[in-house]
């Protein structure tokens, strides 16, 4: 391919040549011979990339805040590229910490070179390294090919699991099933409840000797019982979910929230499911197991601001999928949605466990826009206060969540 | 953020001392003035050659008073610069100019030279600025100056071919300088990662100077061949071609160089790269 600067010369030089024919200028025709000459040749120089690319990824799957190492092989298969520029494809979000996914360099025949780099994940998604992007320019810049090699590494980062170890989220509606929630009544549980006298058939491992020195009675120890519950996380993944920067932004944070709260209840023994809407809905049906948790952060991986599917719609075709008494986690800023309260009111008159996590868009938009306080926000904040209040009043418990308050501290006001 | 702004950015990057610790760049903008230098000289010489077989008491005079009035104009063009980088598109305005007062006052040769001289500091104004525009600008006066040149066929085909190729060192160093002034900014900061970008950024600049120096040998040689195009073809011909008007004219000659070349540039089409 020719660039800007080949075509100037040639012109110039058919240019110069013909003006020195037209006034005889022996020194003209020279010249213009001499920048031919350095175009035909230069053009002889130029070689078509024949090159193999072999990719190596460190990890295909890791966690926002990781780091991933590249390694990509690259053998010349054609003939010496003295000008080659390599750039492999890497998604924007990914902030390079060590090499560099482009490259400049030459390359003799056969030779082989490994181009090295490291990134680090800031956002989750499905991503996809490459394809490499060879362009050789031999020398002057004059003309240049350019070839992709479709090797291509998918990659998925999946959202941070914050830690909540020393939180007790509880549920309104245990089931009857041994779990890890304890329930204030006695059972087969491990926290200690009470102690009462000894009767016929109790487990002689219950036994409380110390209490039975002291008293000269057989005394047992109860437990707590504890139970598991069915969750059901809902993600807001709607277009006004994305108000904000990059990576701070609701569903960025809303992501997060559902990740962290699904590895807790699974954690405690719990069922869980997810549904995430958008344009579209995607259901993952309640259930336990391992192998379950990896389920529910590839599907959060994949959210997208995008659509705007009404929340009252997704909650008819949602209830068909939860267990009656389930607890429902709603996480969503509650923007831009007129069926909110309808939808809201749906759930907690078929009796759901309703916890509502909503990350304050307001905040969200003062903060990215960088912007003071003024009247405008000062009432939507009030309208915001007001919707969350009734939302109170169908007997959820609501969180309001600002940007800057950790997941763990929002959390914990669903201890009560 | 705007062009402008990002421009700046990069700039603070590249450093124009000599000895710094990317010596590659510097390197290439010595090169490129050097070439620039010769071939104002080379054109020069030609010029004086031609009008006062060679420096004589009165070509020295001339050689002179055209230095000077290189260097004074060069200080208009720097303070034109100066106030708004557009007004180097001033600096082709002056040169056409003073071609015309040269075609009117004969006598003032000074003038003359100093049209030979001028881009001899556009072209350096544009090396160690690192603007490719005046770069480009002194080419082109180079290029013009050959029309000033009298009495063209007597001057030795060696004088105006140095004159050439020293004018395309120019450009190619010239605008490799700046080219890789940019890739160093890049360059520089991926090195703080890692120092293979350095390793690899050396060896680029290392083939940079064996294959242009090849290049540039192979441009004289093809040059040489095709001016001499006709004397070949004689050898080969016979009866009526050899004494041919074709064979031995001006006009012949620069037929059969175009079709050499034409020749060649179809060949490179034909061939697997």
């Amino acid at each position: 391919m020719w660039t800007f600067k080949s075509a100037l010369l040639a012109d110039a030089g058919v240019i110069l040549l013909l003006l020195g024919l037209v006034y005889h200028n022996y020194q003209a025709i020279v010249f213009a011979l001499t920048i031919l000459s350095f175009v035909i040749i230069v053009g002889y120089r130029t070689v078509n990339i024949k090159m193999d690319a072999v990719r190596t990824v460190s990890v295909e799957k890791s966690f926002e805040g990781s780091t991933v190492e590249v390694k990509l092989r690259l053998k010349n298969l054609g003939r010496k590229i003295e000008f080659l520029e390599v750039l492999d494809g890497v998604p924007s979000t990914m902030e390079m910490i060590a090499g560099s996914n482009y490259l400049l360099m030459t390359l003799n025949k056969g030779e082989q070179f490994v181009m090295t780099y490291k990134f680090k994940c800031h956002l989750r998604g499905h991503y996809t390294i490459g394809p490499v992007k060879l362009r050789s320019r031999p020398l002057f810049g004059m003309f240049y090919s350019e070839t992709a090699i479709d090797i291509l590494s998918p990659i998925t980062v999946l959202p941070r699991i914050d830690d909540l170890s020393g939180i007790t989220i509880k549920s309104k509606y245990p089931k009857i099933f041994p779990g890890a929630l304890a329930t204030r009544q006695v059972g087969s549980g491990t926290e200690f409840y009470s102690i009462r006298e000894y009767v016929r058939g109790d487990e002689l491992r219950k036994i409380n000797w110390k209490a039975y020195a002291r008293t000269g009675k057989k005394m047992v120890n109860e437990y707590d019982r504890e139970n598991v519950s069915d969750i059901m996380i809902l993600l807001d993944s709607r277009e006004s979910e994305g108000v904000g920067t990059v990576l701070e932004n609701p569903l960025t944070h809303g992501a997060r929230a559902a990740a962290t709260l699904a590895n807790y209840y699974l954690n405690r023994r719990d069922s869980v499911g997810m549904a995430i809407y958008s344009d579209t809905l995607r259901i993952v049906p309640i259930d336990a197991g391992g192998g379950r948790l990896y389920r529910l952060l590839d599907e959060i991986a994949a959210a997208e601001p995008t659509g705007n599917a009404p929340l009252n719609g997704v909650v008819d075709l949602l209830i068909p999928y939860i267990s009656p008494n389930a607890t429902v986690i709603v996480i969503s800023t509650l923007n831009n949605d007129l069926t909110v309260r309808e939808a809201l009111r749906k759930m907690a008159s078929h009796h759901f466990d309703l916890i509502l996590l909503s990350p304050s868009q307001v905040e969200f938009e003062l903060l990215s826009m960088g912007i003071e306080e003024d009247e405008l926000y000062r009432t939507l904040r009030l309208e915001r206060s007001v919707l969350l209040s009734e939302v109170r009043s169908y007997g959820a418990r609501v969180v309001d969540w600002t940007p800057d308050t950790p997941i763990r501290r929002a959390l914990t006001g669903l201890m009560s | 953020m705007r062009i402008k702004e990002w421009y700046l950015e990069e700039r603070k990057h590249v450093s124009t001392r000599i000895g710094d610790d990317f010596r590659g760049v510097t390197a290439l903008q010595i090169i490129s003035t050097v070439a620039l230098a010769a071939a104002v000289f080379v054109g020069s010489t030609i010029n004086i050659t031609a009008y006062y077989d060679g420096f004589g008491p009165d070509g020295v005079t001339f050689f002179l008073i055209a230095s000077a009035m290189a260097v004074f104009m060069g200080f208009i063009a720097f303070l034109l610069v100066r106030l708004h980088r557009g007004l180097i598109a001033l600096v082709p305005v002056m040169v056409i100019v003073m071609l015309y007062m040269a075609e009117d006052q004969k006598a003032l040769f000074g003038i003359y030279l100093a049209v030979t001289v001028l881009p001899g500091v556009t072209g350096a104004y544009g090396i160690w600025r690192r603007a490719v525009i005046p770069v480009y600008i002194a080419f082109a006066q180079l290029m013009a100056s050959v029309f000033i040149y009298s009495n063209p066929i007597d001057t030795p085909i060696i004088e105006v071919m140095a004159f050439s190729v020293l004018s395309l060192i120019y450009l190619e160093t010239g605008h490799i300088a700046i080219t890789f002034s940019r890739v160093k900014a890049r360059v520089l900061e991926n090195q703080k990662k890692s120092a293979v970008f350095t390793r690899l950024y050396k060896r680029v600049i290392r083939r940079y100077a064996v294959s242009a120096s090849e290049v540039l040998v192979l441009t004289g040689f093809l040059t040489v061949l095709l001016l001499r195009m006709n004397d070949i073809l004689r050898n080969f011909a016979s009866g009526v071609v050899v004494h041919s008007f074709e064979m031995h004219s001006f006009t012949g000659a620069f037929i059969s160089a175009t079709i050499g070349l034409m020749a060649l540039a179809l060949i490179r089409t034909a061939l697997p790269r």
